[in-house]
């Protein structure tokens, strides 16, 4: 049972990080907003979450964020999603311990708490305050990218549990 | 969805909006054109250019890569590679640098203190300085 789970976690890391890749490289080009991020690797997160727990999602976040940062970010970037990653983890792992809401507003708490916390790691790599003002206009994109995330992740788990419950634990 | 999923994203969304537009009246109201735009590479001010009419003064001198005074169109080392600022209309613009998303560039415009343009790749800062206040930071120092 255990080599199974670690297997499919491994699968599933290897999976975010493809899909962090594809959205830095390929997507970037199809909007004219280079700010605007889908967060398509948040998906895996979130399956991950709430499937296998919140340690086993925590993994796979810093395991993603230090795999990429080697293979394609720098130093800066992997401070960003580092701070990101950190907040947006907790504000997801918060939520979704409230049975009030579901995973859809997990993950747009998840996707503010990303552009949050950038922001501030930002402000503090650069010194510079004046990019608070920024906050707004990552925020207003944060709520349409964390509800497409979150029905994603929602489809996702359904068909886990209905299609593949050999992978489930 | 669930009722409080709407809840929840109806009151994310109603203080996006609320934060975004005051962002908005705040730098169209902040606007200036007898300032200073201060241009800092790795937190140090390399260079200043004067909103009135674009005059440049040169702070650093190994890091202004180049200066046109005629196109007013001024170069300056980043961490990646020379980042291109313009004068334009009483503000500056980055026009060229080099970094994976070129954020830098779709910032636009700006002569409002409160929109500062960030090269976070190249570790540059252009944020704009009021003529008062770059009188009273004077009379501090």
């Amino acid at each position: 049972m255990k080599t199974r789970r670690l297997t499919f976690l491994a699968i599933l890391l290897a999976m975010s990080i493809v899909l962090n890749i594809v959205e830095r490289v390929a997507l970037g080009g199809f909007t004219n907003l280079p700010m605007l991020r889908l967060g398509l690797a948040n998906i895996v997160v979130l399956i991950v979450l709430y499937v296998y727990g919140t340690r086993d999602a925590f993994a796979v976040l810093i395991l993603r964020i230090a795999l990429v940062s080697l293979l394609y970010a720098g130093v800066i970037a992997f401070a960003l999603s580092l701070s990101g990653g950190f907040l947006a983890f907790f504000l997801m792992w918060l939520f979704s311990r409230m049975e009030r809401f579901t995973i859809v507003s997990v993950s747009v708490m998840g996707a503010i708490g990303h552009a949050v916390g950038q922001i501030m790691m930002a402000m503090f790599l650069l010194e510079t305050e004046e990019i608070i003002f920024t906050l707004p206009i990552f925020l207003l994109m944060s709520v349409p990218t964390g509800i497409f995330t979150g029905l994603v992740a929602r489809r996702l788990i359904r068909l886990m549990r209905e299609k593949m419950p050999i992978l489930r634990y | 969805m669930r009722r409080n999923d709407l809840l929840l994203i109806g009151l994310v969304l109603a203080i996006s909006f609320g934060l975004f537009f005051a962002v908005q009246m705040l730098e169209a109201r902040s606007r200036v054109e007898d300032g200073s735009a201060e241009v800092l590479y790795q937190g140090v001010m390399v260079l200043s250019i004067d909103l009135e009419d674009g005059t440049p003064t040169v702070h650093e001198e190994a890091y202004v890569i180049e200066i046109d005074e005629d196109e007013q169109v001024y170069v300056v080392e980043g961490t990646l590679g020379p980042v291109t600022i313009a004068y334009e209309d009483h503000g500056v613009n980055v026009i060229d640098q080099t970094s994976p998303r070129d954020i830098c560039e779709h910032q636009g415009h700006t002569n409002s203190p409160y929109k500062a343009l960030t090269c976070l790749p190249n570790d540059v800062v252009i944020r704009i300085r009021r003529a008062a206040d770059e009188d009273t930071d004077g009379i501090i120092q």
